[in-house]
């Protein structure tokens, strides 16, 4: 009794907690259910309105709601501009992840696994560019390559992107490097496997989730990019650059309808590589 | 029997100047047990990592099966590790695991997976060849991790403080069960530990190191009965240090005065000088209560005051004062209940008396407080 009544001050008349009446928290419920509605439709209202809208016959976006077709999907996927626009925005966003994986996984290995004189400015500086606004990356290296005489190309864009984003990589890699038992490195040596074919068959599979993690990271920040590419591209357009000069007489039903092809093409490839990464424990889980 | 392995004036200092291994010389015996036993930092784990081909040396060589292994990669050498906290394969099952190493060996896959399959049955986990590491107990981690190491057939086994994972219970069940192994197959073993115990219980030989170098080898027994050091002794087991002055010494025994006490002692080695300072080990277990007739013939009989009574189920310490701040830890087994043992009361007098054979002279003052095991 003693040590049960010890933090409450004396003289205080032990009481079991009253339970709330049932109303009360249904009532607390409701209003916790009516913040994250509030919350959500903030985050979402404006994607939802446009994938409506692409859906809508009128010419504007404007209510009320006429009838439903898929005419914008149409013109949008016959309009030969914008389809070099998607097709050099994934040319460059393939490149530039390409750019990223082969700076940034050694680099992390470097990082996590060598120590060498100058390695915490070497570490601080590789992942610098990330915390740059685009505009500054953008500037610096146009007046770099001008300085150089290179003409602007989607080749500088995919640079640029490369430059910008491989420290995302870095970092995400590096991370997982850190946590992970450096002596099954060392198994592996023990049991007879060189360290080409250890960084294969341990190493690897061990950063595997940090890579397809980073990569998607990459992928979509890169296809969307405007700043840097703003500086950087020459004659051809991006998307988010079509779009952006395409908007400037008006958004139209087009854009809405390409839009919501990337939002369901994003979501498509978040829930697959969701599935990727999760599946194997859970598999393991099962059994 | 020959020596598999000869580790020839071997040094190794670390980046900061921190010389982990100094000048060590050993050889280990095909098929024998040999543990290697000091305290964290002493140049244990070093040593056996340059075995293992993890660490190089600075200096000296390694030869292994007649063959100069000292710049071999690890994948080059005919040795395997068991290794602390095991470092299994997360991402691989235990099946896996087991025959990691043995994909590359150029062995045909169906020759393989029988031999997986043998590891596995041998071990008793045939059942979770699929699981991952993850969803094994520690017990079953540790045989796994052995099962790997030992399926390449190595020259030396080696294991790097193979039972710090494991609880008291099952590291007394797993120490016997390796020594039980090592006696089966034959296979020479090289263990890392600080635990005093499982060195005395598994080793055929014992190096204990101080500092990066080895203060003494020898059987489990020797190393016991007879260390060379205070610190063996300390380190071993547990023992009184008790300074003292020779005041006479001939014939093979010596009398040691200390502060009340005068002690005589059977000399192992050459007499000291009279007026010489001395630590004298004296074992907690050697010592017997009881005074005068009670005693054998010879026995140094002492008496001191009761301090402390610390019980420990089967057995239980006294820590009795011999006068002039030299405080005796008294081991006695108990065959009945504490109950039963003529004991006074804390603070009262009691007789004892130690076998001279049984006390070992260190000449000089000695350093008494030597770090005990961890």
């Amino acid at each position: 009794m003693a040590t049960l009544d010890r933090d409450l001050p004396s003289g205080a008349v032990r009481q079991r907690p009253r339970r709330r009446p049932r109303s009360d928290r249904d009532l607390s419920y409701r209003a916790l259910a009516v913040v994250t509605g509030c919350v959500l439709a903030f985050l979402y209202a404006p994607i939802a309105t446009l994938m409506i809208f692409s859906f809508n016959d009128n010419k504007v976006m404007r209510l009320p709601f006429g009838d439903w077709t898929l005419q914008w999907y149409v013109k949008a996927f016959t309009n030969p501009q914008l389809l070099a626009a998607v097709g050099n925005s994934l040319i460059v966003a393939v490149c530039a992840l390409a750019i990223c994986l082969a700076i940034g996984i050694p680099t992390a290995l470097a990082l996590s696994r060598y120590d060498f004189p100058g390695k915490t400015v070497f570490r601080r500086l590789v992942i610098l560019p990330i915390t740059l606004p685009g505009i500054i990356t953008g500037v610096s290296m146009l007046s770099f390559f001008s300085q150089l005489g290179v003409e602007l190309s989607l080749t500088t864009v995919i640079l640029g992107h490369g430059t910008a984003f491989a420290a995302i990589v870095i970092t995400s890699v590096y991370a997982r490097l850190e946590r992970f038992d450096r002596r099954i490195i060392e198994a592996s040596a023990d049991l007879g496997v060189t360290p080409l074919r250890t960084f294969w068959k341990v190493t690897l599979p061990n950063i595997k989730t940090s890579i397809i993690g980073s990569s998607l990271l990459v992928f979509t920040l890169s296809f969307d990019e405007i700043p840097v590419t703003f500086f950087l591209t020459g004659r051809d357009n991006t998307l988010p650059m079509y779009i952006w000069s395409a908007i400037r007489r008006g958004i139209t039903p087009e854009i809405n309808a390409i839009g919501t092809v990337i939002i369901a093409v994003s979501i498509i490839l978040i829930v697959v590589s969701a599935v990727i990464l999760i599946q194997p424990a859970e598999r393991r889980r099962e059994r | 029997m020959a020596a598999i392995l000869e580790i020839q004036n071997v040094t190794k200092t670390f980046r900061g100047g921190v010389r982990a291994v100094d000048d060590v010389t050993l050889a280990v015996e095909e098929g024998e047990f040999l543990t290697i036993l000091g305290p964290s930092g002493c140049g244990k784990t070093t040593t056996l990592r340059m075995v293992g081909g993890f660490e190089y040396p600075d200096a000296g060589r390694i030869v292994l099966d007649g063959r100069d292994v000292t710049d071999l990669p690890p994948y080059r050498r005919p040795v395997n590790m068991m290794f602390q906290d095991f470092a299994l394969f997360p991402h691989l099952t235990v099946a896996q695991n087991i025959g990691y190493g043995l994909s590359i060996a150029g062995m045909s896959r169906r020759e393989a997976a029988r031999e997986v399959e043998d590891a596995l049955r041998t071990i008793e986990l045939l059942d979770k060849a699929d699981r991952r590491p993850a969803e094994l107990s520690i017990g079953q981690k540790q045989r796994v991790a052995l099962a790997r190491a030992l399926i390449r057939r190595p020259k030396i086994l080696l294991l790097d403080e193979p039972m710090s994972a494991l609880d008291a219970k099952l590291r007394e069940s797993m120490q016997v069960e390796l020594k039980r192994l090592h006696d089966q197959i034959g296979l020479t073993f090289m263990m890392v530990t600080h635990d005093q115990t499982e060195a005395l219980v598994m080793s055929d030989r014992i190096v204990v190191m101080d500092v990066g170098r080895i203060v003494q080898a020898g059987t489990p027994t020797e190393l016991y009965d007879r260390p060379g050091t205070p610190y063996v002794a300390n380190f071993l087991g547990t023992s009184n240090m008790v300074a003292g002055t020779v005041t006479e010494a001939a014939d093979g025994t010596a009398r040691v005065s200390c502060g009340a006490a005068d002690i005589s002692v059977a000399l192992q080695g050459a007499a000291p000088a009279v007026g010489a300072r001395v630590t004298l080990s004296i074992r907690p277990e050697k010592v017997v209560l009881g005074g005068g007739s009670d005693l054998p013939g010879g026995f140094n009989s002492l008496s001191g005051q009761l301090r402390d009574v610390f019980f420990h189920g089967d057995s239980v310490r006294l820590a009795i004062d011999i006068g002039a701040e030299r405080l005796l830890n008294v081991h006695r087994q108990l065959e009945t209940g504490l109950q039963q043992m003529p004991l006074p009361p804390v603070g009262g007098t009691v007789s004892l008396g130690f076998d001279p054979a049984s006390v070992i002279l260190f000449t000089g003052p000695g350093d008494a407080s030597a770090d005990d095991a961890e």
